[in-house]
């Protein structure tokens, strides 16, 4: 025993170490993340070898007991599936991060509970035998009473409790308590952590100016001067003199629009109610019950930001990111993100406090939600019915395709889809001037998404256009009331 | 050539007849005609090639191809500006825009040309309204507000305005703005002149507002709003009952209206009795006995438990007894969960075996098995006609609680 203490002190020691330093990443990475990505990445990769070392060691045929193996191989599990989704959520994988997040929290459900299984059963035959034993030899047990034939047994790990009822069923009551209790606090543990709200965070506009026009499509004068035919003067042939400035004007080559896009007065194009460090970022909304990660990240949304900076100009973030509806609240009024995307095709299951955040974020912070059916008839009455808790006092309508949205920057002469899941109409929630919500039927991520789900060029191009004039439109609209603001303080 | 010239005496005949029939629903396509149609009197006034051209883009529109009813419109005001039917064709072109989702065109290049070029024509009137629905449709609900207003003060006897006001009531019932939803409820019921076309409009109006002042314990301005839509005597009565029936019950039901309630049931029992004839033949008895049992229902959604039995006494007395009147009562009974009661009521029909039957039914909603059965056997001694219903009846009561073999024995 000191032998196997003198050999493992050192691994032990710089385990715990590093155990240390990956907790203190994680939870930075999880509320604040201003390391550098490698940072993160380095950290969180050495656990996987790491890892591989202690399962080794445990596996290694002199190390024969089954509990210290299951142990080890539970934790390594726990580690390695939190650097797993933290590693994905920094490069940006993040349909990859919604899957193994999602399993990985199936996979922990059933490991607690063959944990909590054998704890319980292993306790259950110790009072069963203690029992037994008691009976056999009462004197030499008489110091402690394992529930006799008159009194009454409270623990609610030995099966012979008296509200696991009937004798016959003892046993199986005691499981199905187990189950559900488990169940139970592993689900308000669940609830418990993703309702936390973490630190504030801000959101800044990209600076600068601009008008918010149709992006016209200004021609460059090219001249062309005709050829001239010097001919001997005195001969015979006749031609009219032509004056030098008679030339034929070409308008064919399309030329860079001369006014920046934006909104306000400022240098490059950006809005006025910017800051230097602004960026245009695009955040997903996560919401429990459906699919909120379909076409996340790179070769999904990250496309449409990339093409809404080329097609703008204005300064883009390197990556989509995600937020939970409480963490909406983490940001300040003034500093809130002008719009959120929100996507999927399965359930929506908002508790009350988020409805709450929702509408606050709407109203109080000027925001605007990008929703998109990815898929179903399903979702859409979801997100009609929960739209309709959010705002009550107002009714979804068609958007006119003559309104500013779907005609600066980019005219949008029908509304485009993948495949019309919610209609063939795009919806609004409108109120005090501005579009609170625009609801796209039609799987419009799909389009952005590499691949572009096999439409015609011009489907997914007139997608990206209306994605471009969604995401300038929230902005425009947000800096508009930025800029109010400061005029009335 | 006889044959042919009675034939020709038939043709005329017939032509008269058509004519007449054509005079007399004059006034009726008249009041029937719809904002975006237009008269018969306007397309009499048409050229030709004017007619041939509209009934063109007509016909696309109703076909719902906007796009092609559009440009059909376009080319009949280019080529025909100063005909009659120009501003018609403004306002139809504008339609087209806002059903292909092109709402700001259609109210700034569209509705808003009619009124300004033809002011006087009726389309202008239709297009002041259709820029309030318009706004509606895009959301712009104050934008919406300020045109229906504008309407109602402007055309306040058009038939615009009965729309307006039910734009107005129908944007405050989104937003929840209780006066505006009174005020144009009021209006629509009580200051329009109903005609075909609005009555239901109308009609509707006149029921939200009686049930918005029955939760307000207002009785008699409820029944006042009624009255607009249904003649006095048994119909006003009975539609009074039937809209009352929801807003007393919950005034009842909750502690904080609770006297509110009391208040509306005490002022409608007496209005019931006010109703109930005193003439004693046969009508004036199925009139007296259905008040009556108007009176027992608002006692029942009132609570009044004591009272209810009282007025069925009543009834029976003034009346005699009838089996549906004693289903009533027995069915309160039962609402009451007192099945005893109940069962009692039911031994008193007139038609035994049916009474029976609902004693027996009563036991099975009580899950009372063997008095259920035990009845149904009275019955098959009772019904000798039947014994396979009542035997298949007895097969269900064992067979609902599960009792498969006893089923199957029986």
């Amino acid at each position: 025993m000191p032998r196997f203490a003198d050999n493992m002190r050192k691994p032990l020691l710089l385990t715990a170490a590093y155990l240390l330093c990956w907790l203190v990443v994680v939870t930075e990475c999880a509320l604040v993340r201003i390391l550098p990505p490698m940072v993160y990445g380095l950290i969180l990769t050495i656990s996987f070898p790491t890892g591989l070392a202690w399962l080794y060691w445990v596996l290694r045929p002199t190390r024969k007991p089954t509990v210290l193996v299951n142990l080890v191989a539970s934790g390594l599990f726990l580690l390695w599936w939190t650097s797993a989704v933290y590693l994905l959520d920094i490069f940006n994988w993040g349909e990859s991060r919604g899957l193994v997040a999602r399993w990985g929290t199936a996979a922990l459900f059933l490991i607690g509970l063959a944990w909590v299984v054998w704890f319980v059963e292993r306790r259950s035959e110790f009072y069963q035998l203690r029992r037994t034993e008691q009976q056999r030899w009462p004197k030499a047990l008489e110091t402690r009473s394992y529930g006799g034939e008159h009194s009454r047994v409270w623990n609610p790990l030995d099966p012979s409790a008296w509200y696991f009822g009937n004798p016959k069923n003892k046993r199986l009551n005691q499981s199905i308590a187990t189950l559900v209790s488990y169940s139970g606090s592993f689900l308000m543990v669940f609830l418990l952590l993703t309702s936390t709200r973490g630190c504030q965070e801000i959101y800044e506009l990209p600076s600068g100016g601009g008008e918010p026009k149709t992006l016209a499509l200004p021609t460059k004068i090219q001249k062309i001067i005709r050829k001239k035919y010097i001919v001997n003067p005195y001969s015979s042939i006749l031609f009219n003199e032509r004056k030098i400035d008679d030339v034929k004007l070409q308008f064919n080559e399309v030329t860079k629009h001369e006014y920046q896009l934006g909104q306000g007065q400022g240098a490059g194009a950006g809005f006025g109610g910017g800051t230097p460090r602004g960026k245009v970022r695009f955040i997903r909304l996560e919401y429990v019950g459906g699919d909120w990660d379909q076409d996340f990240g790179v070769r999904g949304d990250m496309e449409m930001l990339f093409e809404y900076g080329r097609r703008t100009d204005h300064k883009i973030h390197d990556k989509t990111e995600s937020r939970r509806i409480v963490e909406l609240g983490n940001f300040p009024i003034g500093k809130s993100p002008p719009l959120v995307y929100m996507t999927g095709q399965k359930n929506i299951s908002l508790s009350k406090s988020e409805y709450k955040i929702l509408r606050e974020y709407l109203i109080e912070k000027h925001g605007m939600i990008f929703c998109d059916n990815g898929g179903s008839r399903h979702f859409h009455n979801q997100f009609l019915s929960i739209m309709s808790h959010i705002l009550p006092d107002i009714r979804p309508v068609p958007v006119p395709l003559d309104d500013q949205i779907h005609r600066v920057p980019f005219i949008i002469p029908f509304l485009p889809y993948v495949a019309p899941h919610g209609g063939k109409e795009a919806l609004g929630w409108y109120k005090d001037g501005r579009w609170i919500c625009y609801y796209h039927p039609g799987d419009i991520g799909d389009a952005w998404a590499a691949g572009h789900a096999g439409v015609a060029p011009e489907i997914w191009e007139a997608c990206y256009q209306l994605g471009t004039n969604v995401i300038f439109y929230a902005h425009a609209e947000y800096s508009r009331w930025l800029d109010a603001r400061k005029k009335g303080s | 050539m006889a044959g042919r010239s009675k034939k020709r005496i038939l043709n005329s005949n017939r032509l008269r007849w058509l004519f007449i029939l054509l005079t007399c629903l004059s006034p009726l396509t008249a009041i029937g005609q719809q904002l975006d149609s237009m008269s018969l009197d306007r397309w009499k006034l048409l050229r030709e090639t004017e007619r041939y051209q509209l009934q063109i883009a007509e016909k696309y529109y109703r076909e719902k191809n906007y796009k092609v009813a559009a440009d059909e419109y376009e080319k009949y005001l280019s080529l025909y500006e100063r005909s009659d039917a120009a501003a018609y064709a403004q306002l139809k072109w504008s339609l087209c825009q806002v059903a292909l989702r092109r709402s700001n065109t259609a109210i700034k290049e569209g509705f808003q040309s009619v009124m300004d070029y033809w002011p006087d024509s009726d389309d202008a009137v239709a297009a002041a309204y259709y820029i309030g629905s318009t706004h509606q449709g895009m959301g712009r609900m104050p934008a919406a507000k300020r045109a229906y207003r504008a309407v109602l003060e402007k055309y306040g006897e058009h038939l615009v305005a009965v729309y307006s006001a039910k734009g107005l009531a129908d944007i405050a019932t989104t937003e929840k703005d209780e006066k505006t939803i009174l005020a144009m409820n009021r209006h629509l019921t009580f200051q329009v002149d109903r005609n075909r076309i609005n009555s239901k409009i109308c009609q509707t109006a006149s029921q939200q507002l009686a049930v918005y002042f029955f939760y307000r314990a207002a009785f008699d301005d409820a029944v006042k709003s009624l009255a607009t839509t249904y003649t006095e005597g048994e119909p006003l009565v009975d539609h009074v009952m039937s809209y009352l029936r929801t807003p007393l019950s919950q005034l009842c039901a909750d502690s904080k209206s609770a006297a509110k309630g009391e208040k509306l049931a005490t002022i409608a029992i007496l209005y019931f009795r006010k109703q109930v004839p005193t003439a004693m033949d046969d009508e004036a008895k199925r009139v007296g006995r259905k008040f009556w049992l108007h009176i027992a229902a608002v006692h029942a959604l009132a609570r009044h438990e004591n009272e209810v039995p009282k007025v069925y006494d009543q009834i029976a007395k003034l009346y005699g007894n009838d089996d549906e009147t004693l289903t009533r009562f027995a069915e309160w009974y039962k609402s009451q969960k007192n099945y005893g009661e109940a069962r009692q009521v039911y031994r008193r029909f007139q038609d035994k075996i049916n009474g029976l039957n609902q004693v027996a039914y009563s036991y099975r909603q009580e899950s009372k098995i063997d008095p259920a059965v035990t009845v149904y056997r009275q019955l098959m001694g009772l019904d000798q006609d039947n014994p396979l219903h009542w035997k298949a009846e007895i097969g269900a009561t064992y067979r609902s609680a599960d009792e498969f073999f006893a089923a199957e024995t029986a």
